[in-house]
């Protein structure tokens, strides 16, 4: 995905909540990008929003998040964590 | 005179303002005033401080992602009417007002309106046109907030 202001690290959270899977998408930001302006934030994210909806059909919740927080151990870098239980 | 504003990008749960306070009294860096706005799971704190690049710099170096904004600091009386006679003048010329907020200096005597506007060298010229006085960071440190002794 080539959208200014994303990071370089992302994460997937998929969740159950009642009888419905939830997919949150954890993006870390681009430091340059950040002009301290929220209405910037808010436009990123519902651009990588609309984005993941053109690509996969469903849409995710996006949280953006401070760059390098998404920590990545050694080996094969994780991107799907999956906390539905069953 | 132009000042500059701390803003730091801050995920929206407990301990991010903790964070960032306890960094700046580690490096003895005194606050001024401060505003948090949220869009739910992230927001942006913005702080006015008495050595911004100091600040932005400690800030930096433990991770965070800052930015320092150009703002206006305009000093208006605190009573009835100062803010008013302000922002009547930015509406007439028609400049927006991108975020506000102020802060008492001395009690019925003086407080500061921090202005986040587009045309910031046009406002500046504008406010002391006129007969408002605007700030910088170094005149925005030498004052005192308030005079505890006065009261």
């Amino acid at each position: 995905m080539e959208i200014p202001g994303v990071g370089t690290t992302f994460l997937i959270l998929l969740d159950r909540e009642g009888f419905n899977d939830v997919m949150t998408v954890k993006v870390e930001i681009d430091r340059k990008y950040f002009s301290g302006d929220l209405k910037q934030l808010e436009g990123l994210r519902n651009t990588i929003r609309e984005e993941l909806k053109n690509d996969i059909l469903i849409t995710p919740r996006v949280d953006l998040v401070q760059p390098n927080s998404i920590t990545q151990g050694e080996g094969k870098a994780v991107r799907v964590i999956d906390n539905r239980k069953d | 005179m132009i000042a500059y504003q701390l803003s730091i990008f801050a995920e929206n749960k407990p301990g991010m303002l903790a964070r960032v306070t306890g960094i700046l009294a580690k490096a003895r860096i005194s606050i001024r005033a401060t505003t948090i706005s949220t869009a739910d799971t992230f927001g942006v704190i913005n702080l006015i401080v008495d050595d911004p690049e100091g600040a932005e710099k400690v800030l930096i170096g433990a991770g965070m992602t800052v930015h320092l904004r150009r703002v206006l600091a305009v000093l208006i009386p605190d009573q009835p009417g100062g803010l008013d006679k302000l922002t009547q003048l930015l509406f007439r010329q028609g400049i927006n007002i991108n975020n506000a907020y102020g802060f008492v200096l001395e009690c019925s005597e003086k407080a500061v309106f921090v202005v986040d506007v587009d045309s910031i060298e046009r406002t500046e010229k504008l406010v002391e046109k006129n007969g408002f006085t605007t700030l910088d960071t170094e005149a925005l440190s030498a004052i005192e907030p308030f005079h505890y002794m006065k009261y």
